[in-house]
Order: C-alpha cells, then structure tokens, then sequence
C-alpha cells in the first residue's frame, strides 16, 4: 500500500492509489458496472439493515413541508424517496449524481413510484455543486461522500449551498466500536462481500472496492473534524450497528 | 457518560414532534439558546440548542452553554413532575433556564411511545413499566428510607429500641410513677397520723 502523503497527486481508490484525475473515472467504472443489481446488493449485503439506516437518517432531517432538499449521490434514490413524503407538494426535492446510469436508474424507479411534479434531476459532482447559496434546507449524502475524491472540498461545497438553519446528513460506512467486531466485520467485507459481488452482480473487482474504500475513509470523529472544518455547527454523529454505520449531522447557522 | 446515538436522536425526535404540536413552547428566551441539562451522579451532560421551530439535542456542545440545570435524576424527575425544583442548580442565564423548566413541565414525554419505535412495543411496555416503577419507587422511596433507617437503628444497631420495648418501658414509668405517687400519699398520710396523734 502506497502512502498518499508521498505523492501530493495521487489519492485513494480503496487500497490502491491513483492520478486525482483518475479516481472519478474509476469510481464511475464501479458504479456503471454495478448500476442495475445495485439495489438487491445492498440488501443482501446489509441484510436489510440499509433501509433501517436511511429511515433513521431522514428522522434526523427535521423535515417540514414546504422544504426545498437535495439528496446528493442520490444512486437509485432510496433516500430522495423517504425525505420527498416528508415535503409534500409545495416542497421541492433535487436529486444528485455524477454517474448517468445511476441517475437514470434512480429517475426511473422514482417515477414508477409516483414520485414526481415537483422533483428535478441534476448531473452534478458533489466537489463543485451547481446551486446558488443558500438554497437547501436539507442535503443528504448516503454512502456517497466515500467515493468522493476530495472529500472536503466537497463539504465545503454542500455548506454553501445550505440555507441558515440548514443541515446536513452523511449516513456512510464508519469505524466499529463494538470490541470484537472490527475482525469479524473484516472477515465479511474482505472474504464473503467480494464473493458475492461476483456471484450477485457478477462484478467481483467492484465489491472488493467497496471494502477498501471503506477502510480508507475517515472515522467517526475525523470526519466529525472535517465538517467542523467546512464551517458546520452542532455536528454530532450517531453510530448504528455498533458504528459499522455513522450518521453525521452538522448544521449552517 | 454518553448516549446511545438512537436513544439521542429519540429523545430529540420526541421533543420536537411534541413541540410541533405546541410550537409556542419554544418562547424568544430560548430561541437561538443552548441549554446544558447535567444529570450528576450519573454524569451524563445533554445540550439542548434551539432554533426558531426545533430543537436539536447533542452530548457535546463546542461552546459554553448559555444555562446549565444539574442535579441528580431523581431531582430532576422531581422537578419535571411539577414538584419543587430545591435540589437543582442553575447557572448562567436564569430566564433561558426558567424557559426550559416550563418546556419541560409543559409536554409530558411519553417513554413507551418513542422507545417503541426503535425497540419494538414488546420490549418498550417492559421499559416503560420500569420507567413507571422508577417513578413510583421515587414516590415511595422516602417512606421505605424511613422504614428501613428505624429498622437498621433498632434491630441492627440495637441503638433505638423497637415499638414495643419503647411500649413496655413507658408502661413501667407510668407504673413506677403511680407507684411514686400512691407511696408519696402513703408517706403524707403517715405524716398527718403523726402529727394528729402528738407523738
Ligand atoms: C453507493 S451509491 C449510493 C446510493 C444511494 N445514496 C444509497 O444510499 O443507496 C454511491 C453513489 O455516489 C455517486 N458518486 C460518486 N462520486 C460522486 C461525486 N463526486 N459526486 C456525486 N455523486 C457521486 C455514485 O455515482 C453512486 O451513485
């Protein structure tokens, strides 16, 4: 394993290093590749569990109708969905992503869903968001800001675009805290995830990303430091799963 | 001690579900304020910070709280239930406190109701059962202190004597003192057959 620090240029791509121009074409790559099976990967991966995380994480938005909220690499939009029954028609909901196929994909289970009027869709990279200032009551990110290249510029960007008194919520992969479940947790990510990957999606090489990429994201109280760095107030995270999972919530005041 | 990050973040959703039912609960006092509640004893801080219409709840605050409300839990239960607030310390400002307190008096939290929704209602009746007996046993706790304390004195200790030993010994004073009195008659009868009979 390379030592990022060593080479200013280069940053992660799970446990590999590549050229910063070239992450985001390789995390597109996984996603492309992952894009229709993504849906029944994460169940079976998290057990069902995501769809607990990502009630919990709209229970923290405070939502209200009326509210404008973007849901930021939005993928095939679970988390757009919950928060958009929460707005009502006078609200407004944007839905985010960098990667075509995954938008689309989202666009499409959306509409079946009868989610639609007051929705928009925006091909947009996290790091340089195309909103005016002061914009969103809410903007959520789900397992997204993980295969953000720079992650704090993309903090910053979200900060801008939240209205005073606006927040935001990071629901990502985290640091067990649970003694004894970092190795068994391992055990699964690095052994049986890859393994199903290949059997499921049959994309072996996009899961195994998956659990480096993991890893190589910060920790709880890192990023805790790096919202409150982006100019976030009243950040405060909540572990699930024994911190497997953290929602983080800072706000703009 | 910290919180669980659930249990906070129900704790929260409670408060400002309630106070979305009664938005006038959050007065100007409070708007914009942070308040510590620091259960001592247990050392468990929470710090409530306001906005116009919700409120946030945290177990670290990067600045100083504008009031802080300590005392133990039972105090504190004391006090939310409408009973006197003698044991509780305030700190800083006393009218965002004072704000607090009446919020607090003013929704009754409901334990089951939010503990159901993450541990289940089986498991939340049996929560708010204990919730329920904790409350009770509060009540009741100062007359089995009492109990208790005589009991240690008087048979443990043998420092206080029992209820009926207590009986029995001021049933014997109050012979002995009749026995006194009737003797001092005897003794003044005597007297006056001697001084009648000149001897
Ligand atoms: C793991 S999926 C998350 C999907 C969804 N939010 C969920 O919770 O199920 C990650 C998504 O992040 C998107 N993504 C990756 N880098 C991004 C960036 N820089 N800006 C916006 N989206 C990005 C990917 O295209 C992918 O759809």
């Amino acid at each position: 394993m390379v030592d990022a620090t060593d080479k200013k240029c280069y940053v992660d791509f799970g446990y590999e290093d590549v050229p910063y121009d070239e992450k985001s074409r390789r995390v597109k790559q996984v996603f492309d590749s992952v894009a229709d099976r993504y849906d029944v990967m994460n169940d079976i991966m998290s057990c069902g569990l995501h769809r607990l995380w990502k009630r919990f994480t709209v229970s923290l938005c405070q939502l209200k109708p009326g509210n404008r909220v973007l849901d930021l690499a939005s993928g095939t939009g679970d988390l757009a969905a919950r928060m958009w029954s929460a707005i009502g028609h006078n609200g407004e909901l944007v839905v985010a992503d960098i990667n075509p196929a995954m938008l689309s994909n989202g666009r499409d289970r959306l509409i079946d869903e009868g989610i639609s009027g007051n929705v928009r869709y925006v091909l947009a990279d996290a790091e340089s968001l195309p909103f005016p200032d002061r914009f969103f009551d809410v903007i959520t990110i789900g397992f997204g800001l993980r295969n953000v290249t720079a992650k704090q510029n993309a903090l910053r960007s979200m900060y801008h675009c939240l209205k005073p008194g606006g927040r935001l919520l990071v629901l990502e992969f985290s640091k067990p805290t649970v003694p004894g479940l970092s190795r068994l947790y391992d055990l699964y990510s690095f052994s049986v995830l890859p393994k199903m990957g290949r059997t499921i999606a049959g994309d072996e090489e996009s899961y195994r990303y998956l659990a480096e990429s993991i890893r190589r994201h910060p920790d709880q109280e890192t990023l805790k430091c790096m919202m409150q760095e982006a100019g976030f107030e009243s950040c405060q995270f909540y572990n699930l799963a024994g911190g497997i999972v953290a929602v983080h919530r800072g706000y703009r005041f | 001690m910290k919180l669980p990050g659930v249990i906070l973040a129900g704790i929260e959703a409670t408060f400002n579900r309630l106070l979305m039912e009664q938005p006038d609960l959050i007065c100007p006092a409070l708007d914009g304020r942070c308040i510590c509640l620091n259960l001592t004893g247990v050392d468990l801080a929470l710090f409530f910070r306001f906005t116009a219409d919700h409120v946030i709840l945290l177990d670290e605050f990067e600045q100083c709280a504008d009031a802080t409300i300590s005392g133990t839990p039972l105090a504190l239960a004391s006090a939310g239930s409408g009973n006197n607030t003698r044991d509780l310390r305030f700190d800083g400002d006393l009218q965002a406190a004072r704000a607090f307190g009446d919020l607090l008096q003013g929704i009754d939290l409901d334990w089951e109701e939010w503990l159901s929704r993450y541990t289940g209602d089986a498991i939340a009746f049996h929560i708010g059962e204990t919730i329920r007996y904790c409350r009770q046993w509060g009540g009741q706790a100062k007359q089995a202190f009492a109990e208790d304390l005589r009991d240690y004195l008087q048979t443990e200790t043998r420092q206080l004597p029992v209820r009926d030993e207590v009986e029995q010994f001021v049933r014997g004073v109050d012979e002995l003192r009749a026995d006194v009195e009737r003797f001092a008659m005897r003794v003044q009868r005597l007297h006056h057959r001697i001084g009648s009979d000149g001897l």
